[in-house]
């Protein structure tokens, strides 16, 4: 390395994946496909997750990296990690490096939580002398001493999500690289890792952080990229990052396709209707809306619920709605289209997120973070022409009157 | 500084990286360890069950082999003689359906944390393991009730574990790479093990194999650490040497052929799997 500075340097990386690798997993498939005359299972498409992607990151920075759905960024985090390989370029990385691509990863059931502190300390590359240093402080720090020797399958999903995240919290590396991690657990619980990740930034190390969450990076971070279609768009001060972000209407908010969740259930498509049922790319507060959600699934699924979390750019989720709520469900379905209708849109102008989830007799099937988005334009939320109108701080319109009467300062 | 990492595009074989599998030894033993111990919390007898299944097994091969086929057993007790094989077998047996399932059953690792893939396969054997250490200290007992001690051939035994789990290594690595990439080896594997059972001397002598059929015998690396095994604990028979080195050198062989190929397909798990 040039600079003794530098503790990362990426070169011209890039990843190329082939669309359907995933279902091609059995040996019957490889085979018949050898034999298939036109051979166009063997054509796949290719696309590059990543292209040509260089950056350098130095000793004590806080790297945010933020970009739409697909744009690259867990596939970038995932071959610094080194879960896989790039098909071209190199990286460079001096230093210890810790991952967390997903809190609790190895936690076994089973296990008690005093257990599973110690294997998933192992499985993070923490030595069993430095999970036992940091025993009390972990447990502490989770607020689950009660329960150190009950099975995790016990646990609150809340508990669970604390000791694993207070784990992770704890590994000490030179360079940590953090995927999304954030977007689990309450709101306090968020508030107290992203004072931990304060800590860990102060103390010199290097991060690097995919999120959802601008606020989260414009937070943490003091530098940010953003990543368009597997390349550097831009990189510096975040604020600014953020910003460009913000402002570059590249998504095609149309039909959107969604990512295989490569599981037997899948949601394939998103679009947004108006009040006659045009597709539109942006919509606008106050006026009728549908967001209509496409699906399939290879096997039969009874009681199916659909529900939405709608989240601002900020990460903040701005509603929730669920079939469960209006008491519908679905029955013996595999394939099928959900419409779902805001007689009155209340979300005011910007950008939102949707992560899907879906249900069988209320239990998730498959949850999809930040899976689709949809644009708002700024409209007369009340219909009555008001020219002046509010500053739309927050993100809801809500169904709201204004009483004045005049009193006397005596009463 | 002193992690210095660079990654770059996979380049077709690999060397191993003992060195850094070394730094993972105990995750290996956590991974291992948690099998066993997840496992065991589930089941109501627990651990018992490691002492079950032989004695069922020795049982059966004692009562359908030894009293209804009346089958010879090189003048040892027929039940002896068959928990010496069940030994050397199960610890065969047990990895390779385990090796089989742990890839595909540690996908959630292998797409979130970076370790050397091999800890996985490696951790696998912790079954297997188990199910040797007890079967071992079964055979002693039931030694000691026999009033059989074994002879120096003893000092040998260490060469016919090493070529079992060079052996038992070496295909549990192919088949853990190949079922991650090919799902449907899951099913094939257990079925293949069956049938290598039937082709090893397990549950009846070598003597008591036709000759024609003989050679399926002869040519399965599994036999000779079989009647290895017996040699050394019991003093069974006499040795062949000649087939013992070539079976040695054949488990050595599989294993390094194991050791590269796993390490040439590992580059691919997180995107297959």
């Amino acid at each position: 390395m040039k600079n003794d500075n530098t503790v990362i340097r990426v070169e011209n990386l890039s990843k190329r994946y082939t669309l359907g690798q995933l279902h091609t997993n059995s040996f019957r498939d490889r085979v018949s496909c050898l034999f298939k005359k036109d051979r166009s299972q063997k054509e796949r498409r290719k696309i590059w997750a990543l292209r040509d992607v260089s950056f350098e990151v130095k000793q004590g920075e806080v790297l945010g990296i933020i970009g739409r759905n697909g744009a690259g960024k867990s596939t970038l985090l995932k071959i610094l990690s080194r879960i896989t390989r790039p098909t071209n370029g190199t990286a460079q990385i001096n230093g210890r490096v810790g991952s967390l691509l997903e809190v609790g990863t190895g936690f076994h059931p089973e296990l008690t939580g005093r257990e599973n502190i110690y294997l998933n300390g192992a499985i993070l590359g923490m030595r069993q002398t430095e999970v036992s240093r940091k025993f009390d402080d972990i447990v502490t720090f989770a607020e689950i001493e009660k329960f150190l020797d009950t099975p995790v399958k016990r646990y609150s999903s809340g508990m669970y999500v604390r000791l694993a995240f207070s784990v992770a919290a704890h590994l000490e590396p030179e360079i940590l690289l953090v995927d999304e991690v954030l977007a689990v657990g309450d709101a306090s619980f968020q508030k107290k890792c992203l004072s931990k990740m304060g800590e860990v930034s102060v103390q010199g190390r290097t991060v690097l952080f995919v999120s959802h969450n601008l606020a989260a990076i414009r937070h943490l971070c003091n530098q940010a990229i953003l990543l368009e279609a597997g390349k550097v768009e831009s990189r510096g001060d975040p604020e600014d990052i953020i910003a460009r972000y913000l402002q570059s209407d590249s998504t095609d908010y149309a039909v959107q396709k969604i990512n295989d969740s490569g599981s037997p259930f899948r949601f394939t498509k998103f679009w947004v209707e108006d009040q006659q049922g045009n597709v539109i790319k942006t919509t606008s507060t106050g006026k009728k809306t549908s967001f209509v959600l496409q699906y399939e699934s290879e096997t039969k699924i009874e009681s199916l619920s659909i529900a939405m979390g709608v989240f601002d750019l900020y990460g903040c989720r701005v509603t929730h709605v669920s079939m469960l709520d209006r008491n519908m469900e679905i029955n013996s379905s595999v394939k099928g289209q959900v419409k779902c209708v805001f007689e009155k849109l209340p979300f005011t102008a910007g950008r939102y997120v949707i992560t899907l989830g879906a249900y069988s007799y209320g239990l998730p099937v498959v949850i999809q973070r930040h899976a689709v988005g949809f644009a708002v334009n700024d409209d007369d939320y009340f219909g009555e022409g008001a020219v002046k109108g509010g500053l739309r701080l927050g993100p809801v319109m809500v169904n709201h009157e204004w009483i004045w009467e005049e009193v006397s300062l005596s009463k | 500084m002193a992690n210095q990492i660079l990654i770059e595009p996979s380049k077709g074989w690999l060397r191993i990286n003992f060195r850094e599998l070394f730094e993972y030894r105990e995750l290996i033993l956590y991974l291992g360890w948690r099998d066993i111990a997840a496992q065991y919390k589930q089941a109501f007898f627990g651990l018992a069950w490691a002492v079950v299944r032989p004695i069922f097994s020795v049982a059966v091969y004692t009562l359908i082999f030894g009293k209804v086929a009346k089958l010879s057993s090189s003048g040892i007790p027929y039940p002896l003689f068959t928990l010496c094989g069940v030994v050397a077998w199960s610890f065969f047996s047990s990895s390779l359906s385990q090796s089989t399932m742990s890839l595909l059953g540690n996908t959630n690792l292998l797409t979130k944390v970076y370790f050397p893939r091999l800890v996985i396969p490696l951790a696998s054997l912790g079954r297997g393991t188990i199910d040797f250490v007890v079967s071992f200290v079964m055979l002693l007992i039931l030694m000691g009730a026999y009033r059989s001690l074994p002879g120096k051939e003893i000092v040998f035994l260490p060469v016919f574990l090493f070529m079992g789990l060079a052996l038992t290594l070496g295909i549990g690595l192919f088949c853990s790479a190949l079922s991650a990439r090919y799902h449907d080896l899951k099913h094939a594997i257990p079925f293949f093990s069956q049938m290598w059972f039937w082709v090893t001397p397990v549950a009846y002598g070598l003597e008591n194999i036709p000759n024609r059929f003989a050679w399926v015998f002869y040519l399965n690396p599994m036999t000779w650490i079989v009647q290895g095994f017996r040699w050394c604990l019991l003093g069974v028979g006499e040795m062949n040497w000649e087939k013992t080195l070539i079976s040695g050198l054949f488990s050595v062989l599989v294993l390094t052929g194991g050791l590269l190929y796993f390490r040439k397909m590992e580059s691919e798990f997180a995107d297959f799997i």
